[in-house]
């Protein structure tokens, strides 16, 4: 095979092949790049054996063959060359990179020792794929995935919740103690409820950025496509929870009204006091007034009053100050609404103007 | 219950100083535990299944002369029906401190001076003969209420005499030693009874003819420290029944709570392993619940028959205290590395001990309810009434069988793989 390829067309794709290539490969050919001629250019597979991606370059190709290249060095190579054009030349078991100047020679890898790969869903039904904008669930993403404990020993619960209903598409995470909930309106008639591990969810926005995408889905596995590029991933097995059940009525509960950004800067100081051990805020909400404070026996006391707008009783609810500093840095929105019950009962919160992301909190036992 | 009079009706002592002394510490807590050993002759042996020792025994039978110390095979000889219990120090360890909790209600100047003593030092206004008669009393029964374990009580102006006066009235008894009867306390006590003194001293002594503390007062202090130093000095004072009247004050507060295991034989039998983490995973849960402790960093310590050894810990954003939770955690550090060696010896540990905690959004209350359950029975009839179904290979393949209930951990179809990842019932 020879090929004589664009170097910056070639490092686009490299460099979202370069995410999924595993840093300690279990098996050494995963290690590799397929590289596969095809008619007017090559694709470039690589999989860590839970994602798998494939991608698409143009290029002038002779003597279509498959070939498996050492990924890591390969791609160093390429990123040093100074040349725009790359002739890349393979014969038996190596593969040359060279133009009047230099000269590089790979030893290639056996290809028949990659892994056998999952198939595309090609023929997907209209009911297993829908089409969504990737800046959508980027969107989703960000909201969601800070609430994944990577640690969990539930393996339902090291993932997000995908859940499409008639054209509400739903991304769900948590780690038990707290849940984020994003909705989104999205075409098509499709029914879904997958999870998706983290692994995929920490590496789609760095291979999709601001196109539409195809998401197609089998039992144990799901495609996401653009034109030219195709990501495979299988998901994460178990039963996850009723989250609908966690999520607390409006109606009965006390409502504050508070500024994000005074909320938020006043909870990142008191956090400042707090020791991992002692990291909890009392909160006592009052009319129209929410006093809080820490107290840490290793570093000492803070305390923080903001106005807010409350008419209810006054409560105090005990929080992970963490948890809602999270919130509070990916909501946007101007205000928030603060809900709560009682002091063991979950509270929800999310944007006055922004129905479509909430977030459920559990306060802390003291 | 044994009280010495004195003559005098009211006492002088303004500051005193209480002993409180556990009776058959080790031996009691596992009765006050089992209530089918009460009253049964009993030896306590080491913790691990290897130790032959006998490291406590009950008073039934310290009657047939059994002592600490003595081999096992020793004690069955001089007491035959003897029932062994394998000790359990991590418990004693609770009881002391729950025992110190009971002492720090009467004052805060508690010194904890070993797992199953300690000194109050109290300052009162009547130090009459009845009214430290009623506090020492009132202790006891406060002790007794809490623990189901009785103490012996000596109150004096000092520790060695308060000390001393609860050794002589032991077990259950009260004794008081005033000041001003201090002289005529010492006079015909053997040196051996004196804390501090220890046999070999007591060998010296005896050599020198010594044998009461009333022979030491009529020899001058140069001769001892002539002959012993700076701790012959130290022994003329307390055969003079001297002693600190001060109590060092400490926190009990726990840092951890952790069991650990020496397999009967060294293993790679991986379900008798993971049966051992899981009764340990259940007593470190039992006894956090039963203090209200909850830990988020969880240790895991194996040593190899080669005797190295792999300690492992793990930090979570969350607290936890139940053996489901201790267990799925310890079990997934354990097998986070390949297990190449034979195990001699499993420790699991939780710390990061906090008494507020994170609550779950995915509560399962009836989990709550079943722990709470298991934990009155098991206190009720004894620790291992109730216990994880998992616990059960181990009993069967290690331990002689005997009459009990286990329920279902979650269900665990294939070990080791899928209990990571099963979902909690």
């Amino acid at each position: 095979m020879e090929i004589v390829i664009e170097k910056e067309k070639l490092l686009d794709e490299l460099e979202k092949i370069s995410k999924i290539i595993p840093s300690k490969p279990l098996i050494g050919a995963t290690g590799g790049i397929m590289i596969e001629g095809r008619k007017d250019g090559v694709t470039l597979t690589s999989t860590d054996l839970q994602l798998t991606l494939r991608t698409f370059v143009e290029c002038d190709i002779k003597d279509k063959s498959t070939v498996l290249i050492p990924g890591k060095n390969f791609i160093s190579l390429i990123k040093k060359i100074p040349e725009q054009q790359i002739r890349i030349t393979t014969k038996e078991n190596s593969a040359v990179i060279n133009n009047k100047s230099f000269q590089y020679k790979f030893l290639l890898m056996n290809a028949e020792e990659y892994p056998k790969l999952p198939a595309e869903r090609d023929g997907a039904t209209e009911s297993e794929s829908f089409m969504v904008s990737s800046a959508i669930l980027l969107d989703m993403i960000k909201k969601t995935v800070y609430c994944i404990n990577p640690d969990e020993p539930r393996m339902y619960f090291r993932g997000v919740l995908i859940e499409k209903k008639n054209n509400t598409l739903n991304m769900v995470a948590t780690d038990t103690r707290r849940l984020s909930l994003v909705k989104k309106d999205v075409q098509g008639e499709s029914k879904v409820k997958i999870i998706l591990p983290l692994r995929l969810i920490e590496v789609f926005p760095l291979i999709f950025k601001e196109t539409d995408v195809s998401l197609s889905f089998s039992k144990n596995q799901i495609t996401i496509k653009t034109e030219r590029t195709t990501l495979i991933s299988q998901l994460l097995e178990g039963e996850f929870p009723d989250y609908e059940k966690v999520i607390p009525a409006s109606n009965k509960q006390g409502t504050a009204i508070i500024k994000t950004e005074e909320f938020l800067q006043s909870l990142e100081r008191l956090s400042l006091m707090s020791s991992e051990k002692f990291g909890s805020v009392r909160m006592n909400f009052r009319k129209n007034l929410l006093v809080m404070n820490i107290e840490s026996p290793d570093s000492g006391s803070g305390e923080e009053k903001i106005s807010i707008e409350y008419a209810g009783p006054e409560n105090t609810l005990v929080f992970n100050p963490d948890y809602i500093i999270q919130f509070l840095k990916t909501v946007s929105q101007e205000h928030i609404e603060f809900s709560f019950q009682d002091p063991v009962k979950p509270a929800k919160l999310c944007g006055k103007e922004d129905r479509e992301y909430l977030y459920v909190a559990m306060p802390m036992k003291t | 219950m044994e009280t010495r009079q004195d003559s005098y009706g009211r006492l002088k002592m303004k500051k005193v100083i209480i002993h409180v002394d556990m009776d058959a510490f080790f031996a009691s807590v596992e009765q006050a535990l089992n209530p089918s050993l009460k009253g049964k002759p009993v030896f306590v042996s080491g913790n691990t299944a290897r130790d032959s020792v006998i490291a406590a025994c009950s008073y039934e039978a310290k009657k047939y002369g059994v002592k600490s110390g003595m081999s096992i095979f020793e004690g069955l000889n001089l007491c035959p029906h003897a029932i062994i219990v394998r000790g359990n120090p991590e418990r004693y360890i609770d009881t002391s401190r729950r025992i110190f909790h009971i002492l720090q209600r009467f004052t805060e100047m508690v010194e904890l001076y070993s797992i199953d003593e300690g000194f109050l030092e109290m300052e009162l206004d009547n130090a009459s003969y009845e009214n430290l008669r009623h506090l020492a009393l009132s202790i006891k029964k406060a002790i007794y209420q809490e623990t189901s374990l009785t103490c012996s009580i000596g109150i004096s102006c000092n520790k060695t005499v308060a000390k001393i006066a609860s050794d002589l009235c032991k077990p259950d008894g009260i004794m008081i030693v005033d000041e001003s009867q201090i002289y005529q306390f010492m006079e015909n006590l053997p040196v051996k009874d004196v804390p501090g003194i220890g046999p070999r001293m007591t060998e010296y002594l005896n050599l020198m003819g010594i044998e009461f503390c009333g022979q030491v007062r009529k020899l001058p202090v140069s001769l001892f420290r002539e002959k012993f130093g700076i701790r012959g000095e130290e022994i003329w004072h307390l055969c003079h029944g001297r002693g600190e009247t001060k109590v060092t004050v400490q926190s009990p507060e726990p840092k951890s709570f952790g069991h650990s295991y020496t397999l009967m034989q060294d293993t790679d039998d991986m379900n008798l392993i993971l049966s051992v983490l899981c009764r340990l995973s259940h007593q470190v849960g039992m006894r956090m619940r039963e203090e209200g402790y909850y830990g988020n960093v969880v240790c895991v310590t194996l040593r190899y028959s080669d005797f190295s050894s792999f300690t492992k810990r793990k930090t979570y954003p969350f607290w936890f205290n139940d053996d489901q939770t201790i267990f799925r955690n310890a079990g997934s550090i354990m097998f986070a590395e390949p297990i190449s060696e034979k195990i001699r010896l499993v420790g699991v540990s939780l710390s990061g001990i906090h008494k507020r905690y994170q609550m779950s959004l995915f509560r399962n209350e009836k989990r709550e309810i079943m722990l709470k359950v298991m934990d009155s029975i098991n206190k009720k009839y004894g620790t291992d009434t109730v216990f994880p179904c998992l616990m059960l290979y181990e009993k069967i393949r290690c331990l002689p069988v005997k009459k009990t209930h286990a329920f279902i951990f979650g269900e665990l179809k294939k070990i080791p793989n899928s209990f990571l990842s099963e979902q909690p019932e």
